[in-house]
């Protein structure tokens, strides 16, 4: 936590995770985890594979709840909420492995994003697919992404491009206040992740971003924050050219025994 | 291809419903008053159909123990009968069929709601033999009730008393019961299309995703449950009064296995498809049951058929 | 000893034998769903057929010296071609259709109820709707005494012999030889297992077959206690489902206790709980709840293990990780 880099940041924190632990049998995932995001700004996870970013993701999604330490949403605790209802306080998320809504069509997947932050589901009357403003504003969405001549399509019949673009939209539709992105790259193509980079670009300043990501150009063009987490434990954590020069970073990334490597040249 | 077969399964669908709500004159006009035994006994198996249908159709919940809300609704009708003949039963005892009616929603609900909470906690497999296990402990539960005939059930000496219908008279028994149908198959249009339809399909398809979108996954499964369960229940009262007799066999596992088989054989979340399943199953089983006492071996092995149909491997002569 | 403590004792016994006999048909099916990944609702089809052919077989050799022995022996490889029939004919095709787990899953279901009710026709055709019995060798009939006041059929002591040796090889099977190991394999990833060199689809085989010889051989040591009847098709498959989801799905060890639990809560429910009832409830009123709360008690069990413990009580480690 001495390395902690502060740096004047403009923008209320969105999230904040304040000693956050967790261990599955004795195996200390989380321990003593700070984080912070701050309004209008790109926070990037990286690590090894295995250092704890998915279980960290999930906790404060709310798929698992810490054996302790806190986690804030707008200043509101968190930490044992269900997933759902982080969701409905603006907390959005988009999937590693895209987890679109199979069988439903694209339409459907939107309307449901879009809905999903305030309506009830107790509704059992009406045709949902005529009832405004919902459905315009999902027809809106899908129009701004370019998928709008797709509406009418089951999702499985989308390009691996699109279903990663309707991830996003899904992520996005509810205009939430944080948006956790887990690993926005994987398995895209370097024109189709040049795209993508573009995209969270656009978005950059309009949600807070916390960005879990192995695309180091990715991570270096979009994040105003780095945090390297290693073994449950974050090493390191500020700007990128200063988490890009830090040794132990490069230790951990470059020494032996770590599987993967950063995708993009190493830190000169 | 499609369109056509599309085309001539609507057909067929609208012209069952059609033949169902003619079938008393239709049975009289031929003289033949066990077509619309038949005919009414298909209109109350398709509407604890719509209700599977709803939980298995939309929401993606396998129950095999829908026919235990048949049993329950069935009970809720005979036992205040019996007492309304033979005393005792405190509040129980009463012939009005409406509050028969209450009775067998209100206690297929709760049932619903029990069994599907405990059930809900689990997926895929679990769900399914839990749902099971659960229509058998109620089936041994109603063994148990001695004085409502145990093992062998018990018959109804009187039929549900309703305001301006005699259930007595064949005809308007089956009517009742092709409106109550009618109803079902309109409830279950109108819940798909609503919100709660898609949502309750969102959470067929992928309930993580449903809940980072802000959808409470489980208390919804359970609302359908519960609903399907209702109107199950709502046959089992027109069952009780259709065959004047009820037992525990009512909820045996097999039943819940048919029931399956019409939502399936229908098309899982189709509309009309309930009717479609049950017509095609009562009418093989009193078929088959005519030509051979071993009717649940074509039965069985069409079943089989079926299930490797769906699953595309009869088409591909087996080869994967 | 008392009367009273020696009643308990006996009651006891009979309750691990009860366990014993279910857990022969639930390692059958826990085996093919943990390994295979195949829910079978013709599980209790192969315990009523395994009832039916030792019965019949021990009929044709009515007076010959171990007739009954030999139809139990000589049922088993006629099971167990009956469980590879099923496997190669159902379970394989439907594995290879490509479906969801879920679609797989009810698939299976529907077609193993067909093939239940297909194989009660048949049977009813073959051997009518009567029940039908044997007659045990004389050394099977008498009673043994264990300690003073404690007897016990001589039977009950071979079915819990037998269940016991039947536990302890399979227990042997799967944890010490090549076998298991491939077996276990399969079981926690069947593509990593043949990518590894097992031969799969020869264990898939193996598995129905060592299956079905097990439910056949539950089935045929029932019926010198009930008789063979249609009625064991659908009888015994739900008791055999409720004892592996409570012993944890796929996993032998669990279904070894849960059919032990299951057993012996059973027969001390119908031994003794009448008289636990009567102690706090009107006497006639115990007298009637007690036979329908004692069938419920398991299903009850069963509740309480999954709100305690939704996988059941031994999960297997790797199932539903994935």
């Amino acid at each position: 936590m001495s390395r902690r880099q502060d740096r004047v940041q403009d923008g209320q924190p969105v999230l904040q995770v304040r000693g956050v632990r967790k261990a599955f049998g004795g195996l200390q995932v989380a321990q003593d985890i700070d984080l912070e995001v701050r309004q209008g700004t790109v926070h990037a996870l990286i690590g090894p594979n295995g250092a704890g970013k998915t279980t960290l993701l999930a906790q404060i999604c709310g798929e698992i709840i810490p054996d302790g330490g806190r986690i804030l949403l707008n200043g509101q605790d968190i930490t044992t909420l269900a997933v759902h209802a982080r969701a409905r306080l603006g907390l959005a998320r988009s999937f590693q492995i895209t987890s679109l809504l199979n069988g439903l069509s694209v339409f459907d997947n939107v309307l449901l994003a879009v809905l999903g932050r305030s309506a009830s589901p107790w509704r059992m009357w009406g045709n949902v697919r005529r009832q405004e403003p919902f459905a315009s504003q999902a027809r809106a969405l899908l129009e701004e992404a370019g998928l709008a001549r797709r509406a009418d399509d089951d999702v499985l019949a989308l390009s691996h491009g699109e279903q990663r673009q309707l991830e996003l939209v899904l992520a996005l539709a509810a205009s939430p206040a944080l948006l956790l992105l887990d690993e926005p790259m994987a398995g895209l193509s370097a024109a189709e992740s040049a795209e993508m980079t573009q995209r969270l670009m656009q978005l950059k300043g309009h949600h807070a971003m916390l960005l879990v990501e192995h695309d180091m150009d990715a991570v270096f063009a979009l994040a105003d924050t780095v945090s390297v987490l290693v073994n449950g434990r974050i090493i390191a954590s500020g700007p990128p050219e200063v988490v890009r020069a830090n040794a132990e970073v490069q230790a951990a990334y470059l020494g032996e025994g770590m599987e993967e490597q950063p995708q993009s040249r190493p830190p000169a | 291809m499609r369109l056509p077969l599309r085309g001539m399964v609507a057909v067929l669908e609208w012209g069952l419903l059609a033949a169902l709500l003619a079938a008393p004159l239709l049975a009289q006009w031929l003289a033949a008053p066990f077509w619309l035994d038949v005919a009414t006994r298909l209109a109350i198996l398709a509407l604890a159909a719509v209700g599977l249908n709803l939980l298995l159709g939309v929401g993606g919940l396998a129950s095999f123990g829908h026919a235990a809300y048949l049993a329950i609704g069935a009970y809720a009708t005979a036992i205040p009968i019996y007492h309304s003949l033979y005393g005792g039963g405190g509040w129980l005892a009463t012939d009005n069929g409406l509050l028969h009616l209450l009775l067998a929603v209100a206690a297929g609900g709760l049932f619903a709601l029990i069994t599907g909470a405990l059930a809900l906690k689990t997926r895929g497999i679990h769900f399914i033999m839990l749902t099971m296990a659960f229509s058998q402990m109620l089936f041994y539960l109603l063994q148990g009730l001695e004085t409502y005939g145990g093992d062998d059930g018990m018959s109804l000496d009187v039929r549900s008393q309703l305001p301006g219908l005699d259930l007595d008279d064949a005809a308007q028994l089956h009517w009742l019961a092709v409106a109550a149908l009618v109803a079902g198959l309109m409830l279950f249009r109108m819940v798909q299309r609503s919100r709660f339809g898609l949502v309750l399909m969102g959470c067929k398809a992928r309930p993580e995703r449903m809940w980072a979108l802000g959808w409470p996954v489980r208390p919804v499964l359970l609302a359908a449950f519960v609903i399907g369960g209702m109107l199950a229940a709502v046959a089992g009262w027109l069952s009780a009064n259709h065959a004047t007799f009820v037992s525990p066999a009512m909820a045996e596992w097999t039943h819940s296995g048919e029931l399956l088989f019409m939502v399936i054989l229908g098309g899982a979340g189709r509309w009309l498809g309930p009717l479609t399943g049950a017509a095609a199953f009562v009418l093989l089983e009193e078929w088959l049951s005519s030509l051979t006492l071993y009717w649940h071996l074509p039965f069985g092995l069409l079943l089989i058929g079926i299930a490797l149909w769906q699953a595309g491997v009869l088409q591909r002569g087996g080869r994967p | 000893m008392s009367a009273e403590a020696a009643l308990i004792i006996t009651q006891l016994l009979n309750g691990v034998q009860l366990g014993l006999l279910l857990f022969l048909v639930a390692a059958g099916l826990t085996l093919i769903f943990g390994v295979l990944d195949f829910v079978n609702l013709a599980h209790g089809a192969f315990v009523m057929l395994g009832a039916f052919i030792s019965a019949s077989i021990a009929g044709m050799l009515q007076g010959v010296p171990g007739g009954w022995l030999l139809g139990v022996v000589l049922m088993l490889p006629l099971l167990a071609l009956l469980g590879m029939a099923l496997e190669l004919l159902l379970a394989r095709p439907l594995q290879r259709a490509g479906l969801t787990p879920a679609a797989l899953h009810l698939a299976q279901v529907l077609a193993t109820f067909g093939v239940l009710l297909a194989c009660s026709a048949v049977a009813m055709m073959i051997w009518g709707t009567q029940g039908m019995g044997v007659v045990l060798p004389g050394w099977l009939r008498g009673q043994v005494a264990l300690g003073e006041a404690v007897q016990l059929p001589a039977y009950r002591l071979f079915i819990i012999v037998i269940g016991l040796m039947v536990a302890l090889a399979l227990h042997l099977l799967l944890q010490r030889t090549r076998l298991g190991m491939q077996l276990r394999a399969v079981a926690s990833n069947a593509d990593m297992a043949a990518a590894l060199g097992a031969p799969v689809d020869a264990l898939r085989v193996a598995v129905f077959a060592l299956g079905a010889a097990l439910a056949g051989l539950a089935g045929a040591l029932m019926v010198p206690i009930a008789e063979a009847s249609l009625g064991m098709a659908v009888e015994y498959i739900i008791i055999a489902f409720v004892i592996i989801i409570i012993g944890g799905l796929g996993s032998l060890k669990g279904s070894f206790f849960a059919a032990l639990l299951v057993g012996m809560l059973d027969t001390l429910g119908r031994a003794f709980l009448d008289d636990a009832l009567a102690a706090v409830l009107p006497l006639e009123l115990a007298e009637t709840a007690a036979p329908a709360l004692s069938s419920m008690s398991i299903y009850l069990l069963m509740a309480a293990v999954l709100i305690w413990k939704p996988a059941g009580l031994f999960p297997p480690p790797t199932r539903g990780r994935h």
